[in-house]
């Protein structure tokens, strides 16, 4: 290895040290700062996905624009991640009641969201980690990480779910090469809540 | 030389496996639950403890029958989330064979338990007759029960008679949510198990506790809000520091 090449990898390995730290100080000041109310839990919501965007940015992503195949892979990907607990209990309905109204600012903040993470893990943190460890060092650890950014508002139990789901999501991150896969599968996944 | 293929191949087949066995090991068939926007109504208390909430509601409705059998059916209390819900496969209950419709009950009551977290619920699903129903053996039925507060050690109770008998619980979607999946209808309740929640709440009445902490964290004698959102700023602004003067370094 090249005195440049080892500096560039000691470049994306702190890349990736900072993009967790924030990512962790993100998950846990949008936990408490969310509270009760409608109003709290959108403005907490949009800081979170602003935030996470902002880190994903000065990390060294940046959108491209996102190629068909890509989005029609993440839109199967989504499909995927909906059926699956369909499939598992066909006979019995959701859960009732997690969807706070108004529709279309909750649909917002959670598009928010989901660009923030989606840039921020499976963009610039991703990124970092396949540079500078390779592609399996970048699933575990964002899978990991995006398991765990859940924990401050849903609880340890969400952890092997969503451990499952981030290994799915850097599966697509990995088959396409970009962001706009996991994106779309995790926005289709987390908009198809508020029906099912 | 791996074909370029078989990593991202091998990495959706574990997420896709882990993903399902989760799904499959769960008697609910929750989605995904990875974001959105998180809000929870305070609880509700029959008997509420000092500045806390009350007048939790309670539901009827009335299913028609079809075909000779109860269809699915998920009805809950109107909270967000619901404090209590039930949630029934097809066919679930025993009817005569003219019955038109069934009609189902999600009442609250106080809780007559030191351990009990939040209210009792009395789940009932009588025919147009009023004759009140049963679950049919090897049916499954689900409840889902709302507790106070978050991450406690807890699980669903039924009341037999005499003594609370804990059931069989696991998450219920939320950290204050539980799910049982049950044999019998009756009075519910969640009923803390174990740690210090529950000995704490050993010797004290439910009604005369102190209200319960916000969730979504922070709360609880955790760490303080300001210093949370503190290290936040200070790691987001160390990152964009660091962003910067480290791209700046390598030109």
């Amino acid at each position: 290895m090249t005195a440049v090449a080892r500096a560039e990898a000691r470049h994306d390995a702190a890349t990736a040290t900072w993009l967790l730290a924030g990512l962790a100080a993100g998950s846990l000041a949008r936990a408490a700062l969310n509270g009760h109310a409608t109003w709290s839990a959108f403005a907490a919501g949009a800081a979170f996905g602003i935030t996470l965007a902002a880190l994903a940015l000065a990390g060294g992503w940046r959108p491209a624009m996102p190629s068909l195949s890509s989005l029609l892979i993440g839109l199967l990907g989504g499909v995927v991640l909906i059926a699956v607990p369909r499939l598992a209990h066909p006979l019995m309905p959701a859960l009732i009641g997690i969807r706070p109204e108004p529709f279309v600012a909750w649909g917002l903040i959670t598009g928010m969201v989901v660009i923030g993470e989606e840039a921020l893990v499976r963009g610039a943190l991703f990124g970092a980690l396949q540079r500078a460890s390779g592609p399996i060092a970048a699933v575990a650890v964002t899978s990991i990480a995006f398991a765990l950014i859940h924990v401050p508002l849903y609880g340890w139990q969400v952890v092997p779910l969503d451990l499952g789901v981030g290994i799915w999501l850097g599966g697509l991150r990995l088959a396409t090469g970009g962001v706009a896969a996991p994106a779309v599968a995790h926005g289709l996944a987390d908009l198809s809540t508020w029906w099912i | 030389m791996p074909a370029p293929w078989r990593l991202p191949a091998v990495v959706l087949l574990i997420g896709l496996g882990l993903t399902g066995l989760v799904a499959a090991t769960s008697s609910l068939r929750a989605p995904p639950l990875l974001d959105g926007v998180f809000i929870e109504d305070p609880y509700r208390w029959v008997a509420p403890p000092s500045g806390a909430d009350g007048d939790p509601p309670s539901v009827t409705t009335a299913q028609q029958v079809v075909d000779g059998s109860v269809p699915l059916l998920a009805v809950a209390t109107s909270e967000v989330p619901p404090q209590a819900q039930i949630i029934a496969q097809e066919d679930a209950f025993a009817i005569a064979a003219d019955t038109a419709s069934v009609t189902i009950t999600i009442q609250p009551s106080a809780p007559t338990d030191p351990t009990i977290a939040g209210n009792v619920y009395r789940f009932s699903v009588t025919d147009d007759q009023g004759t009140a129903l049963e679950i049919r053996p090897g049916a499954q039925v689900t409840l889902v029960l709302r507790a106070p507060q978050q991450d406690l050690v807890a699980q669903i109770a039924r009341f037999e008679g005499s003594t609370w008998v804990t059931l069989p619980t696991e998450f219920g979607g939320l950290p204050d949510l539980f799910a049982a999946n049950i044999t019998q209808l009756g009075d519910y309740a969640v009923v803390v198990v174990a740690g210090p929640t529950a000995s704490a709440s050993a010797g004290t009445s439910m009604a005369e506790s102190s209200p319960p902490a916000p969730s979504g964290g922070g709360g609880d004698g955790g760490l303080p809000i300001w210093l949370i959102v503190g290290l936040g700023v200070v790691a987001v602004g160390a990152g964009l520091a660091w962003g910067l003067l480290g791209d700046r370094d390598r030109r």
